[in-house]
């Protein structure tokens, strides 16, 4: 029988290379001159007979070499028959004579019978047996090497019987003394247990033991590893972590993120998808936009890295328009690309598409319309409609466009056009009478079935705006029923029945000739459709009440066509995966688990190794802060606020991590000037920490006060975020309002807004919390705090905002060799004035506030971001807010918020726009719609809101200055109040004045500011120098005289009030 | 994770196949090549394939395709990446990554397989490391070995498999240390029909060669680190180094090797090094058309531009091209109706011209679009982003290095339309 089967095996064989030999392929490109004898008696038409009796002699052949004593000979067989293996030939009858040699003492012919093992073992479980005993003796060979190749084969023989001898193997290589064998243990372990998961038990003991050795460590997480030794602790952090601290901002959690951030420098490409996976699934929205530059990167690699990587930003797209935006031009498509990048890179062009870029988009799209490609221009088409749709300004030229295209020569560009417009006209079929006339025209020269059937869908669906059209175009199409597709004879049809329904005079008898033709029609389906059309126009005195309806089922209002996406559907599955790519659940897909509701067992990050100790007592001594933050959540009810809190918390946490990073930096160098910020936030982080601590233990005392405090802080802060008010925020209702809001604004929501105003709110909680700190952790901390400081520290430091912008200037003002200006679009703002901007009286209920949130390039250059925040103090809902009529003077434009649908009674939303003010102080007044109201409303800027902050150097400064004197020089003394002369007051006051950026002085009594303004650009520097008898010259450079007036006048009383 | 690698050439032979867990049969390519037949094109092949039981991830290089069975959820990238790690590693060892090659060296391809990958986990794929293990194959030691039956793998374990340094092997020797550094700078541009630039960026690497003993420990400074916006390095550059003083300071592996690659920040205007005037019409009823385009430097920082070549796929409808250049040659295929123009170096005084008729297929319909001009281009001796490195130290090491560095500026994604 078995005999039998390998003679079946072999036939198989032959006729495969007789194959491949016709085919006349495979002539010169043999591998070892037996192949070419053999090939070429084949191609000769030699009888089947003789060629396996070549066959077996070859393998004789290679038998005899096998068994000889030198070992060339046996070399020389074992190359031949690796040869045979990569070939894919069956090799399996020379096992027992390969097995032999497994003993062999020549370590090539060793490894080439372990390759050949590998490959044939499961098949020849008994024979393989034999050379069970030799990897036994191989495995306390004195090379490592061999130790090492001889358990990588043994665990790779899947043949059940030896796993007990796996195992034991395991064992003993898990404590050998070469970190190379230990490794391949590594590896082992995952074969054995797919092999017998029975096993588990010992082999977890085994994993443990490995884990403990230092040197293995990465060496075991390599299971997952990619190529690449930055990956290792990447991956054991995901894999090992995610699924313990994906439920807040907590320590492991801020550490994971901060720990992973490096590796988007990663030269490989899985690696930094990995990352960006991480970051999206599991950074706060703020933070997860700083993977999208590397994303960006690997677009330059390899065509299949690019395919997967703008696949997954084409599903990140959709969601956060934002992350990629500053990066449009590089989705920009080039003719050489191939089709299915092409595709990709449109369908992110389009999801970035918005108001701001969509006319240089549409003019990038004209190119592509003319593509040669023509799938990809069809394509193109498709996404222009999708434009249209989505931004409704320019659906109109969308559709001229469009219109334009049906003129063009190519058949499937029409086609294409013909039915986007089919979807465009449908949005709003008021005013395109003319276009549905053009369209008609185009029918007799169509012969794409899909567009025909747009057409003719269209011209029935409106066959009341062009009556005299209709019962022609029903007429023509009638005459070449027989000849058209399916698809289009469906549409005569409805169209017949249409006409019928509308006009049965002239189409009565069209109407049914059609009927008839489409009675004995081929398909089935076509013959369904007429019975029923019959059934349901005609009257007879079958027909019941249904057609009395007719009218109503054929003409009734369709719902528009949402055009959508193609990638809409692929955010349920996990970004980068292999599903994620398919779009389609692969075996062993898991799904992402949801955040825990309980913190998970802090006891698991325990680890016993002496010398590891150290770094961890860092982490070691945060689990005690955990059981607060657990009790926040227990009281906040939804699941939403919990994430939303996460987030701000998070933001928070964020850019004061960046500022320490930036310290840490510093540190090196000059640590004397930054060590006040420094002790600062340890002291800070301290008290935190210990008030966290007593709180903990206070949930049992009556002094639960405490704890309901900070959750409303929470809550606060996470409203304040949004809103950027702390006054009237406090109800539960308006904070998830503004949170929904917030969501579904763009990403441009950076933190750093959030982060100033949450600094706001731990303003004021932590002074109580100050009080109870305990001074006997103090000293512990403090040296934790050293590594570990930016990730105990979640609530904000009140000094931070202030000091960290001047740090920042410092840091740059170090290292600058050059070049001047650098614009520092991160600038930490302080919180800022609110204005009124309805008051609610006025406002039927409606009341409206603004800010000028100070977060640069929301809305393109010239804009200056405002934030305006409307409440409803009525008792009932304020629908369909937006901005109406505006009246601005000349040159200046504004970028409207999204009209706000509907707002409850108590709710408040936050809402940003954007103005360009044309560097001038005028007011913009604009009208305040809702459903029902219109108020006229006026917003007119600061001066110092109309400036940007800048860095630069005090060299620098001072060469600005120099070429700003003369005409451009405005100054004035003033008195300045006593307590306002220290840096930081001075620096605060002016910076909560004015958005200028903070430079770096050499002198105590010379403050420095630049900026530029926000349309033109032109430099603005500030200089404050404090004289003596507390008076200062403040002096103000700038080529725009009439700012730097007005700007010296407001700048005036900032410092002189008390 | 990876289960089996077939290896496939143009004409759709399997000539290679390796299985790392149990054997899949070859059957499991027909998918493949279905996907293949749909996609035309073998640029358009989809690098995933989902197939009953398994799924096929591909990569296309060097006119093989490296297909690899999958059996359970894994990131296409990982794999992706390995595959491209694979070929890379082909042509580190034997020169080119050819079907020949492959072929003729089917033990070693063999050993690297097996060395590369346990169990469908990545083990070691550090050259310098592959290196000590399986020795490369070099004409002498082949004939050595064929006469004294020795082996080409290595019997003692490489020291960078245990160290923390892993991609340099112990004990290097050379009698003259070097240390070269090449900056190469890409500029990708899309310019439109007039002449302005819709989009460039400045892309570029630094490749290395550096041959010294020992374990030296080289930092890399540049004179302006801030143009260098974002940046992916090889894992032997200290992170912490870089953050802080933007110091490139790195143990380098041996041999050539790409020590950082990066983009220039986008705030940085590019300049473009040549212009484009064309003139490219075809006519409605004569099915033919004029063709003249001419090439001149802009802004070249008194360097010259070099080794220009224009590569234009023309459309479809084109059959022939009568032209004449004033300088180089050129050729058009008028199967794949690509035009190639080989410029070669530009003189300001006498700007190169290429100009004539182009010939249509008669009844075609006149082409939609003008086809786009890609352009190649080189200039010696400058970086065109400006960056400069500014001293290479060297510690842990007595002697004195030959050091050098070359800049180079490229064309990389260089496209006119018109």
């Amino acid at each position: 029988m078995e005999q039998n089967s390998t003679m079946l095996g072999k036939i198989n064989e032959v006729s495969c290379t007789i194959k491949s030999a016709l085919k006349g392929k495979n002539f010169d490109v043999t591998l070892k001159p037996y192949l070419t004898v053999e090939e070429k008696r084949l191609a000769a038409g030699g009888d089947l007979g003789g060629c396996m009796e070549q066959y077996f002699t070859l393998n004789e052949d290679l038998k005899q070499m096998l068994e000889s004593n030198k070992d060339s000979a046996k070399l020389d067989a074992m190359k031949r028959i690796v040869g045979m293996i990569a070939k894919g030939k069956n090799a399996s009858e020379l096992f027992p004579a390969v097995v032999k040699n497994v003993a062999s003492k020549n370590i090539e012919i060793k490894k080439l019978v372990y390759v050949y093992l590998m490959r044939y073992a499961e098949e020849q479980q008994d024979l393989a047996l034999l050379s069970i005993s030799t990897f036994q003796r191989a495995l306390k060979d004195p090379n490592q090497l061999i130790r090492a190749s001889a358990l990588r084969v043994l665990s790779s023989i899947r043949v059940p019987i030896i796993v007990p001898i796996m195992m034991l193997a395991i064992k003993e290589a898990s404590s050998d003394l070469s970190p190379y064998v230990r490794k391949n243990a590594a590896h082992a372990i995952q074969k054995l247990y797919s092999l017998d998961p029975e096993q588990k038990e010992m082999l977890i003991e085994v994993i443990e033991k490995l884990l403990k050795d230092r040197s293995t460590v990465d060496e075991v997480v390599d299971e997952y590893n990619e190529n690449n030794f930055y990956e290792s602790d990447e991956e054991q952090k995901e894999k090992g972590q995610k699924l313990k601290t994906t439920y807040t901002m907590d320590p492991d959690h801020r550490l994971l993120l901060r720990n992973t951030k490096p590796l988007l420098q990663s030269r490989n490409a899985a690696v930094v998808m990995a990352v960006a996976q991480l970051y999206w699934h599991l950074a706060p929205k703020s933070e997860a936009g700083i993977v999208s530059k590397s994303l960006v990167r690997l677009l330059r690699s390899n065509r299949e890295v690019q395919y997967i990587v703008l696949q997954n930003i084409a599903t990140m797209s959709i969601q956060r328009k934002g992350m990629f935006e500053p990066y449009m031009k590089s989705f920009y498509v080039r003719s050489t690309d191939p089709t299915m990048i092409k595709t990709l890179k449109l369908e992110i062009l389009t999801n970035l598409a918005n108001e701001a870029n969509i006319s240089t988009l549409l003019r990038e799209f004209q190119t592509y319309v003319k593509s040669q490609d023509k799938q990809f221009a069809a394509a193109t088409i498709q996404a222009i409609g999708r434009c249209a749709t989505n931004i409704t300004e320019v659906t109109d030229t969308c559709l001229n466009g469009l219109v334009c295209l049906l003129s063009n020569r190519d058949e499937i560009v029409v086609a294409e056009s013909v039915v986007v417009i089919k979807k465009l006209l449908q949005t709003q079929p008021a005013h395109h009478g003319e276009i549905i006339k053009h369209m008609a025209k185009l029918l007799d020269n169509i012969t794409v079935p899909v567009a025909r059937a747009s057409i003719l869908w269209l011209i029935g669906e409106y066959c009341e705006r062009v009556p005299k059209i209709a019962p022609d175009v029903l007429r023509k199409t009638a005459k070449s029923f027989t000849n058209e597709d399916d698809l289009v004879k469906l549409q005569i049809l409805n169209l017949g029945a249409k006409l019928y329904l509308t006009n049965s005079k002239q189409t009565k008898l069209l109407t049914q000739y059609v009927l008839n033709l489409g009675k004995y029609d081929q398909s089935y389906d076509i013959r369904d459709r007429t019975r029923f059309i019959r059934q349901l126009i005609v009257p007879n005195e079958k027909s019941g009440a249904l057609s009395k309806y007719a009218k109503k089922i054929f003409l009734a209002q369709k719902p528009a066509p949402l055009l959508e996406s193609p990638f809409k559907d692929r955010d349920h599955f996990q970004l980068g995966t292999l599903s994620h790519t398919l779009n389609s659940r692969a075996t062993g897909y898991l799904e992402l688990s949801d955040w825990p509701e309980v913190a998970p067992d802090p006891s698991v990050r325990n680890v016993d190794v002496a010398e590891s100790a150290k770094e961890w007592t860092g982490i070691l001594g945060k689990p005690k802060k955990e059981k607060p933050t657990e009790k926040f959540y227990s009281e906040s009810e939804e699941e939403e606020d919990e994430s939303a809190s996460t987030c701000s918390s998070g933001s928070g946490s964020d850019s004061e991590s960046e500022k320490e990073d930036k310290e840490e930096g510093s540190t090196d160098e000059s640590s004397g000037s930054s060590s006040p910020s420094e002790e600062s936030t340890d002291s800070e982080s301290d008290s935190k920490e210990s008030a966290a601590k007593k709180t903990c233990r206070a949930v049992n005392e009556s002094d639960s006060e405490d704890i309901k405090k900070k959750a409303e802080g929470i809550s606060r802060k996470r409203s304040t975020s949004s809103s950027s008010d702390t006054e009237y925020t406090s109800s539960d209702e308006s904070s998830t309002g503004s949170k929904s809001d917030s969501d579904s604004k763009s990403d441009s929501e950076s933190g750093k807004c959030r982060n100033a105003t949450s600094n706001k709110v731990s303003k004021k909680e932590e002074k109580p919390v100050q009080d109870r700190k305990t001074p006997k952790n103090q000293d512990m901390f403090l040296l934790d705090l050293d590594d570990f400081c930016p990730v105990t520290t979640p609530v904000a430091v009140p000094r931070a905002a202030v000091l960290s912008p001047s740090l920042a200037a410092d840091l740059e003002g170090l290292s600058l060799s050059s070049s001047s200006v650098i614009d520092v679009p991160t600038q930490v703002s302080l919180p800022t004035k609110t204005h009124e901007l309805l008051h609610r009286m006025s406002g039927k209920g409606l009341a409206a506030h603004y800010c000028f949130s100070r977060q640069p390039g929301t809305f393109g250059d010239h804009m200056v971001p405002v934030q305006v925040t409307v409440t409803n103090t009525t008792d009932q809902k304020i629908e369909n807010i937006r901005i109406g009529e505006k009246k601005l003077p000349p040159g200046m434009r504004m970028h409207e918020f999204n009209p706000i649908e509907c707002l409850e009674p108590g709710g408040s939303l936050t809402a940003t726009m954007g103005i360009d003010f044309c560097d001038s102080t005028q007011t913009a007044s604009f009208q305040l719609c809702t459903k029902d109201d219109q108020f006229h409303v006026n917003i007119q800027p600061p001066v110092g809101e109309l400036l940007l902050p800048v860095t630069m150097s005090e060299k620098d400064f001072k060469k600005e200055q120099g070429m700003l004197t003369g005409m451009n020089e405005t100054s004035a003394t003033i008195a300045v109040a006593p307590q306002n002369s220290a840096r930081l007051v001075i620096i605060e006051r002016v910076l909560k004045a004015a958005n200028l950026g903070v430079v770096p002085s050499g002198q105590d009594n010379i403050h420095r500011f630049a900026a530029k303004t926000v349309h033109s650009g032109s430099l603005m520097l500030v200089t404050v120098e404090l004289k003596e008898n507390s008076t200062a010259q403040l002096i103000i450079n700038t080529e725009k005289t009439v700012i730097g007036s007005v700007l010296l006048r407001e700048l005036k009383p900032v410092l002189s009030q008390g | 994770m990876i289960h089996s690698l077939f290896l496939i050439n143009c004409s759709g032979d399997i000539f290679l196949e390796k299985h790392w867990k149990s054997v899949v049969s070859q059957s499991v390519c027909d998918y493949f090549f279905e996907a293949q037949e749909k996609a035309i094109d073998v640029e358009n092949v989809p690098p995933v394939i989902s197939t009953p039981h398994h799924y096929l991830i591909s990569i296309y290089r060097d006119k093989i395709f490296f297909v690899s069975v999958i059996q359970t959820e894994v990131p296409p990238l990982f794999v992706i990446e390995f595959l491209h790690r694979v070929a890379d590693t082909f042509q580190d060892y034997f020169g080119e990554c050819s079907e020949t090659a492959i072929k003729d060296n089917v033990v070693i391809v063999y050993e690297l397989l097996e060395e590369m990958l346990d169990n469908g986990f990545p083990l070691a794929t550090e050259s310098n490391i592959l290196k000590e293990l399986i020795k490369p194959p070099t004409i002498l030691r082949s004939v050595v070995n064929s006469i004294t039956g020795s082996s080409n793998v290595g019997d003692t374990l490489p020291t960078g498999q245990l160290s923390n340094i892993p991609w340099r092997r112990a004990g290097v020797k050379y009698t003259n240390n070097e240390a070269y550094f090449d900056v190469i700078e890409e500029i990708d541009a899309i310019i439109d029909k007039s002449g302005s630039t819709v989009f460039a960026e400045i892309q570029g690497v630094i490749d290395s060669c550096i041959k010294l003993s020992g374990m030296p420990d080289l930092s890399l400074s540049f004179m302006n680190p801030r143009l260098l916006d974002d940046v992916s390095f090889h894992p032997c550059i200290r992170f912490k180094r870089w953050e802080s003083e933007r110091v490139l300071s790195f143990i380098p592996p041996d041999g050539n090797f790409r020590l950082i690659s990066y983009r220039v920040s986008s705030q940085n205007l590019v300049a473009i090094p040549v212009y484009v005037k064309h003139m490219i019409s075809f006519k409605e009823n004569t099915s033919s058309g004029r063709f003249d385009v001419t090439i001149g430097p802009k802004q070249n920082m008194g360097k010259t531009v070099e080794g220009v070549v224009m590569t234009v796929h023309m459309p479809k409808a084109v059959l022939n091209m009568n032209l004449t250049a004033t300088q180089g040659s050129y050729t058009f295929d008028p199967v794949t109706k690509v035009l190639t123009w080989d410029v070669g170096k530009i003189t300001p005084q006498k700007l190169p011209n290429l100009k004539g008729m182009v010939n249509l297929q008669s009844g075609a319909p006149k082409p939609e679009e003008n086809p786009s001009l890609n352009i190649q281009f080189k200039i010696q001796q400058l970086a065109i982003s400006g960056l400069k490195v500014n001293r290479l130290d060297m510690y842990g090491e007595k002697y004195k290095p030959f050091k050098g560095v070359k800049y180079i500026t490229k064309a990389g994604k260089f496209q006119v339309r018109t």
